[in-house]
C-alpha cells in the first residue's frame, strides 16, 4: 500500500504528467493513421526517451501504447478504415452506424469500452504481476528457455502469411541476434571482421527499419494523389447527435465489457498475441452470446463495446508477461521491452521489489492514462479524424527524418542508422512476401535469452542428458505440450479451413 | 502472365532463404561447440522452414498450372527501390555535410518524390520539422545531431 501511495506522488509530477500527456495524444494520432502501428509509433518514440528519466519514459510509451489502440477505432469508425490491426473488428459496425448518422454514439460506445477495458486491464496488470513475479522465482533457466521458446513459436504461428513463413521469421531472428561478440566466450559471430558488428545490431534500429522504413517504402507504392481530405470533410458532415448514450443503456454493455476484457487480458498475456487477436475472439463471443446476433456487422454498438474493451485490455495484459519473465505479449510490448532495458530496468521480481518505485507509477500511469485517452477522445474524438487528411507525401519523409534521428540519437552512432536502412530493406522485403516482421523482433529480443538460458541449462543438467534434464521438470513439460499445441492447432485449423472451402467450390 | 510457365514466388523465396541458411551453417561450423550451439540450431530449423516453403511454391505453381488454383506473385515495384536509394543518398550527405542542412534539402526533394506538387505544405512542414527537431533534440535532449562541414 506504501509503494501505491508513493507511486501516486511520483506519478503527479509536472514531468510525468507532461509526459502522459504527451503519450496519449501522439498515439491517438498515431492510431488514427491508417497504416500506422502502435508498434512504430513506440519504436519512433523510442530514442526521444533517450534522455529521459525512467518513469516519465516509460509512462509516455506504455500510454502510446494504450491510446494508439483506441486511436485506430476513430477512423474505423467514422471512415471504414481501421488505423491498427487491433481495430478492425470494429471497422464493419461503426462504419454502418456512421452511415445511419450514429457515428458520434459509435464514437461514444469506442471511448468509454476502451477505457474500461485498458483501465481494468491495468488494474489487473498491478495485482496479477507482483505474484506471477514472485512465481518466476522458481524458474530456472530451462523453465525461461522454454518460455522464451513459447513465445517464439506463437507468434510464428499466429503469422498472417502461415505458420512455417512465421517459423522461418523468428529463426531469422534468432540468427540475427547472434551476431556480434558471444557474452559468455566474447567469440565473434557472424561480424566478418568488421568491428562496428562488434555489439551486435542495436535493438531501437532494427525495431524502426522494421515497422517504420518498411512502412514508408510499402507508402511510397501508393498512388500520389492519396489524401482523402474530400471524404474527410464529408464525414465530418454526417456527425450529429450527443456522443454518450443515456445512462440506462449503459446497463446493456455491462456483460459483454467484462466478458470482452477477460478474453483480452488472457489473450494479451498469452507471448504474442496481439489486440487484433483479442478484439475478434472477444466480437464472436460476443455474437454468440448476444441477443441480437444478426446485428453483428450490420451496425451493433454491442460489438464495438466487444471489439473495444478486448483490444484495449489486450494492452494491460500483454505487459504481465513482459514485467515478470521478460516475454513480451504483444510486438508493442516487445518494442516496449526496449525501453525498459534501454533505462536499466530488468523484467523479473527486482521489478517488483528494488525497483518498485520505478515500477508501480509506470503501471499506474498506464492505468490513468486510459481516463485521459477517454477524456481527450470525448472531446476531440471527431477531430482526430483530420489527421488522416494530412497526405503521405508530407507523412513519409518526415517518417523518414525521424527515423533516421531516432536510429542515431540512442548511441550518437550511424552504424546504428546503416543498421536501420538495412532492416527496413529486409522489413519491405519480407512484408511483401507475406511474412511480418513482428517474430524478427520478438526474436531479436527472446533470442540471447533463450541462448544464455541453453547454455545455463547444460551446466544446471551436468552429466544428465539435456532432454532428460528439461522432461524431469514439470514446467518444462507443460510449455512443451503449450509449445506444441501453438504450433499444431493454426495448422490444422488451416487445413480444415481449405478443405471446407475446396469443397464449397466443389458444390459450386 | 502464362499460367503454363508460372512459378511462386516462394519458390524463389524458399530456395534463397535454404541457401542463405546452408552458407551460414558453414560459416557457423567453423565456431568452437558451445558457440556454435545455438545458432546451428537455428539455422537448421531456418533450412527446414525454407525449404518447407520452396515444397509449398512448388506445388501452388502446379496448381495453377492445372487451373486448380489462382494465385499471383506480389507485384515488386521500382519505387518503394527509389525511396530506399534516396534514404541512402540522405545518410552518406548527413555524414558529409551535418543533419540540419542536409535535411532542409532532403525534406522537399523526398515529397517530391512522394508526389507532393504544393510548395507551401512543402516549405511549411519542412521548416516546421526542422524547428520542431531542433527544439526537442538540441534544446530539450541535448541530442549532438551528426555534424558534417556545415550545421
Amino acid at each position: 500500500m506504501e509503494v501505491l501511495i508513493s507511486s501516486f506522488q511520483t506519478l503527479f509530477t509536472f514531468d510525468v504528467l507532461i509526459a502522459l500527456v504527451a503519450g496519449v495524444v501522439f498515439g491517438m494520432v498515431v492510431g488514427a493513421l491508417p497504416g500506422f502501428t502502435a508498434t512504430m509509433g513506440v519504436s519512433l518514440l523510442l530514442p526521444i526517451t533517450v534522455g529521459m528519466e525512467a518513469v516519465p519514459a516509460l509512462v509516455m510509451l506504455a500510454s502510446l501504447y494504450t491510446s494508439s489502440t483506441y486511436g485506430g477505432s476513430m477512423t474505423a469508425i467514422l471512415l471504414h478504415t481501421p488505423g491498427t490491426a487491433a481495430s478492425g473488428a470494429t471497422a464493419d459496425d461503426g462504419f454502418a452506424l456512421t452511415l445511419k448518422g450514429k457515428g458520434l454514439q459509435a464514437i461514444g460506445v469506442s471511448t468509454v469500452t476502451s477505457c474500461a477495458g485498458g483501465f481494468l486491464s491495468g488494474i489487473a496488470l498491478i495485482f496479477i504481476s507482483p505474484l506471477l513475479a514472485r512465481l518466476s522465482l522458481l524458474f530456472g533457466p530451462g523453465e525461461y528457455l522454454f518460455v522464451a521458446l513459447f513465445g517464439l513459436t506463437i507468434i510464428g504461428s499466429l503469422c498472417q502469411g502461415g505458420v512455417v513463413k512465421g517459423m522461418l521469421c523468428a529463426c531469422i531472428g534468432l540468427v540475427v541476434a547472434c551476431v556480434g561478440i558471444d557474452p559468455v566466450t566474447s567469440y565473434s559471430r557472424y561480424t566478418f571482421g568488421s568491428n562496428a558488428l562488434g555489439s551486435g545490431f542495436g535493438l531501437v534500429p532494427s525495431l524502426i527499419g522494421l515497422f517504420s522504413i518498411s512502412q514508408v517504402m510499402i507508402m511510397a507504392e501508393m498512388s500520389k494523389e492519396s489524401s482523402n481530405e474530400g471524404i474527410v470533410n464529408k464525414t465530418m458532415q454526417m456527425l450529429k447527435g450527443k456522443i454518450l448514450l443515456p445512462l440506462v443503456e449503459w446497463k446493456n454493455y455491462i456483460i459483454p465489457v467484462i466478458r470482452s476484457f477477460i478474453i483480452g487480458l488472457f489473450v494479451g498475456i498469452l507471448p504474442g498475441a496481439g489486440g487484433d487477436i483479442g478484439s475478434w475472439l472477444s466480437y464472436n463471443a460476443g455474437k454468440q452470446q448476444s441477443k441480437h446476433p444478426e446485428e453483428y456487422g450490420k451496425g451493433s454498438l454491442e460489438a464495438i463495446a466487444c471489439s473495444e474493451t478486448a483490444n484495449n485490455a489486450v494492452c494491460g495484459g500483454a505487459l504481465v508477461p513482459l514485467l515478470t519473465l521478460g516475454v513480451p505479449g504483444s510486438a508493442t510490448a516487445a518494442v516496449l521491452l526496449g525501453g525498459l532495458t534501454m533505462h536499466g530496468l530488468v523484467p523479473g521480481n527486482d521489478l517488483f521489489t528494488v525497483q518498485a518505485g520505478i515500477t508501480y507509477p509506470i503501471m499506474l500511469g498506464f492505468t490513468l492514462s486510459n481516463f485521459l485517452m477517454a477524456i481527450i477522445g470525448l472531446i476531440a474524438a471527431r477531430y482526430f479524424i483530420k489527421v488522416t487528411a494530412i497526405p503521405v507525401s508530407i507523412l513519409a519523409p518526415v517518417i523518414i527524418v525521424l527515423a533516421t534521428l531516432g536510429s542515431y540519437a540512442v548511441q550518437y552512432s550511424m552504424v546504428d542508422v546503416w543498421s536501420m536502412v538495412a532492416f527496413g530493406a529486409l522489413g519491405y522485403i519480407m512484408r511483401k512476401h507475406d511474412m511480418v516482421t513482428a517474430p524478427i523482433v520478438l526474436a531479436l529480443i527472446l533470442g540471447p535469452m533463450a541462448e544464455t538460458k541453453l547454455i545455463q541449462s547444460r551446466i544446471a543438467a551436468r552429466s544428465t542428458p539435456l532432454l532428460m534434464y528439461f522432461m524431469s521438470r514439470p514446467i518444462c513439460v507443460i510449455l512443451t505440450v503449450l509449445i506444441v499445441i501453438s504450433i499444431a492447432v493454426p495448422v490444422i485449423q488451416s487445413r480444415k479451413q481449405k478443405k471446407k472451402s475446396d469443397t464449397i467450390m466443389d458444390e459450386e | 502472365m502464362d499460367n503454363k510457365r508460372f512459378i511462386s514466388n516462394d519458390v524463389f523465396l524458399g530456395i534463397f532463404a535454404a541457401l542463405m541458411a546452408v552458407i551460414f551453417l558453414v560459416q557457423t561450423m567453423k565456431f568452437p561447440e558451445q558457440v556454435r550451439l545455438f545458432p546451428s540450431l537455428a539455422l537448421i530449423l531456418a533450412l527446414i522452414f525454407s525449404l518447407w516453403i520452396a515444397g509449398m511454391g512448388v506445388y501452388k505453381s502446379m496448381q495453377v498450372r492445372r487451373g486448380i488454383a489462382d494465385y499471383t506473385n506480389p507485384e515488386m515495384k521500382k519505387q518503394p527501390f527509389i525511396v530506399l536509394a534516396s534514404i541512402v543518398i540522405y545518410v552518406i550527405c548527413m555524414q558529409k555535410i551535418g543533419f540540419f542542412v542536409t535535411t532542409a534539402v532532403y525534406l522537399p526533394c523526398a515529397m517530391l518524390l512522394f508526389g507532393q506538387r504544393k510548395p507551401i505544405p512543402m516549405i511549411g512542414s519542412t521548416v516546421g520539422v526542422l524547428l520542431f527537431i531542433y527544439w526537442l533534440f538540441v534544446i530539450q535532449l541535448k541530442v549532438y545531431m551528426p555534424a558534417g562541414i556545415l550545421f
